[in-house]
């Protein structure tokens, strides 16, 4: 039977009842524009994080003290200290380099401004370990730990504050009173959301730790990084520290996590919590399916009339089987298409309300396409196969 | 051309038996003009279903274009009547939001002919019934005579043997009625079969054999003179 001239009637015959045609397809519309937008922004903000995580640098480990190892306070949560390191540094075969990272409430304060910052106290292999590019200047040096020299190394953002003059390096602040001088800025970087915690950033004040410790009176740390040779001893080298550290402070006091297992966790979260919504998304398409059979078998009733005029001028089962059917899939898929544009419509308001990248992938596109095409073929056979098997005189009798 | 032996048709509704047609035995010849009288209920309309394709005898035998149609399939029946009959109905039954041409182009579609020739051909059925300045008008913007005419052409298009016709004029005025009955004429000149239900004296002046029904029988079949122009 001809195709093209089943798909003209098919238009046609929505055409004429446009509205009764907008509202079936409103079901399809939805349901497909939803699955668009929750695998997009699924994959956006998976994206995202994965994109902070690995940010924070290849192969790493870290180190925290446990929830329940202060039995609930903070004040009591088991440290960790430079012997810690020390003992890490040189037990640890498959540890390449490890720092610890101290954060510390300040006021950064020069003659041209004052601006409340978080400092962070780091180790010397900090730089290897987080990827702290220096756009200018050093880093520090085995001198500066070894004295607890009062140097910096600050983000972009901090010396533009700071500082009026474009060459920082040389220059003194100080920070809660003490005098410090900038060593070396590190190079700029494209922020992220600050989902990752932390992050290096644009606003960073690093100094070593030894000169934050001496400041503070403080020898206690509660985040260590690591970073394994390779990729593939990440988890013995986290199982290393941890049994270091237990063999120091006690069993089971830390929490020692890599960047793979974290980038797993957040992978299968987000995949699943993409499949339930996705699923959800899916209801209303059957529910849309629904609301197609049901106009399609509203529309053979009414057209029983015409069933029966073409019956009589010779159409076969199939062709009027393919007719119904043709008409069904027709409005699934224009349905579906309009879906997509939808939600695709709504993908591009959101990224650019929420700063995420737009991640339309083609296979979701196809999918709503696909799951259009099968809700239209599955609820438009019934009406189709009923308008088929009407019996022609009783067909031409109906007014 | 068409020849029915013991046809009998009965309905049964429930437990009654409503008998349509009993035992008719009728042949009619490629090229008659036949006019089926009888009052409402006497079984012509059943008859014509029947040698219309549409509905199959309980019981006896009906050839049509010597092919034994009694115990076909429904798709069969369906390709007998697309390629063998025409329908003209008391109603026209126009599909309302097709133009005249598109309307006289769907029993094409169902023969299998190709979009260009479609086209040529349902054009000429139009101007063969005087409708080919109506191309595209839709139902709506037509009259009822003017209806009736597409309805013919659209039986017509498939080249029938044989067209039947219920109550063709039963919705029109005289004039209108002349007109689609001189068409039936012209078409039965060329040799066409034609059969018509009718209860009009002046329509059955048409045919040269007027057969009459009563409770499912034939009570007469009579040659007559053909009334002239």
């Amino acid at each position: 039977m001809n195709l093209l001239e089943n798909l003209l009637l098919a238009l046609e015959g929505l055409w004429a009842n446009k509205l009764r045609s907008m509202l079936t397809m409103l079901g399809i519309i939805i349901g497909v524009a939803a699955v668009i937008v929750v695998i997009a922004l699924g994959a956006g903000g998976q994206a995202v994080i994965l994109g902070e995580l690995e940010g924070l640098g290849s192969n790493l480990i870290w180190v925290f003290p446990r929830q329940d190892s202060g039995h609930g306070s903070w004040d009591r949560l088991v440290t960790m200290d430079n012997g810690d390191i020390q003992a890490i540094e040189a037990q640890a075969r498959y540890v390449k380099a490890v720092s610890p990272q101290i954060s510390m409430q300040s006021t950064a304060k020069t003659v041209k401004d004052t601006k409340d910052i978080s400092a962070t106290g780091v180790g010397k292999d900090y730089r290897e370990i987080r990827n702290v590019n220096i756009e200018s200047g050093r880093f520090f040096s085995e001198y500066d730990f070894k004295e607890g020299n009062r140097v910096a190394v600050i983000g972009t953002d901090v010396a533009k504050s700071l500082f009026d003059s474009d060459r920082v390096v040389g220059e003194v602040f100080y920070l809660n009173g003490q005098q410090f001088t900038v060593v070396g800025v590190i190079e700029e970087r494209k922020q992220g959301m600050g989902i990752v915690a932390n992050d290096i950033g644009n606003d960073s004040v690093l100094i070593p730790y030894t000169a934050m410790q001496r400041m503070t009176g403080d020898y206690g740390f509660y985040l260590l990084f690591a970073t394994a040779e390779s990729s593939e001893v990440t988890l013995d080298a986290a199982k290393e520290i941890e049994n270091i550290l237990a063999r120091r402070h006690g069993p089971n006091r830390f929490e020692v996590l890599s960047l793979e297992q974290t980038i797993d966790v957040v992978e299968e979260i987000t995949s699943i919590l993409t499949a339930v919504i996705a699923g959800i998304a899916g209801i209303a398409l059957l529910v849309g399916g629904i609301g197609i059979m049901n106009i399609m078998l509203v529309s053979v009733t009414e057209r029983t009339k015409e069933i029966g005029i073409r019956q009589a001028i010779g159409a076969k089962r199939r062709d009027l089987l393919y007719q119904f059917l043709i008409e069904a899939l027709v409005l699934s898929l224009i349905g579906g298409l309009l879906g997509i544009l939808v939600g695709a419509g709504l993908v591009k308001l959101l990224t650019i309300l929420l700063e995420l990248p737009s991640l339309i992938s083609v296979s979701s596109i196809l999918l709503a396409l696909s799951f259009s095409f099968v809700v239209g073929m599955i609820f438009g056979v019934y009406p189709a196969s009923k308008a088929s098997k009407l019996d022609p005189i009783e067909a031409l009798r109906y007014e | 051309m068409i020849s029915l032996s013991g046809v009998s048709k009965v309905y049964s509704t429930g437990v009654v038996e409503v008998r349509a047609l009993h035992d008719i035995n009728l042949s009619i010849a490629a090229g008659e003009f036949v006019a089926v009288t009888g009052p409402s209920g006497s079984g012509k309309s059943t008859l014509m279903n029947i040698i219309g394709c549409l509905d199959k005898p309980t019981t006896g035998k009906y050839v049509l274009a010597e092919r034994d149609v009694s115990r076909m399939t429904k798709d069969e029946l369906a390709l007998m009547r697309s390629g063998h009959l025409g329908f003209v109905f008391q109603s026209f039954n126009l599909l309302p939001r097709m133009t005249a041409l598109r309307n006289v182009e769907q029993p094409l579609i169902y023969a299998g002919v190709s979009r260009r020739e479609r086209r040529q051909l349902a054009t000429m059925a139009l101007d063969r019934v005087g409708l080919a300045e109506r191309l595209y008008h839709r139902p709506n913007e037509l009259s009822g005579g003017q209806n009736q005419r597409v309805a013919l052409a659209r039986a017509l298009v498939n080249r029938p043997k044989v067209l039947l016709a219920d109550e063709p004029t039963g919705n029109l005025d005289s004039k209108s009625s002349r007109e689609v009955m001189e068409i039936f004429s012209e078409l039965n000149r060329e040799g066409v079969t034609i059969l018509v239900v009718t209860h009009e004296e002046e329509v059955a002046a048409y045919a040269k054999r007027v057969i009459r029904f009563m409770d499912g029988e034939i009570v007469s079949d009579i040659w007559q003179e053909v009334r002239t122009r």
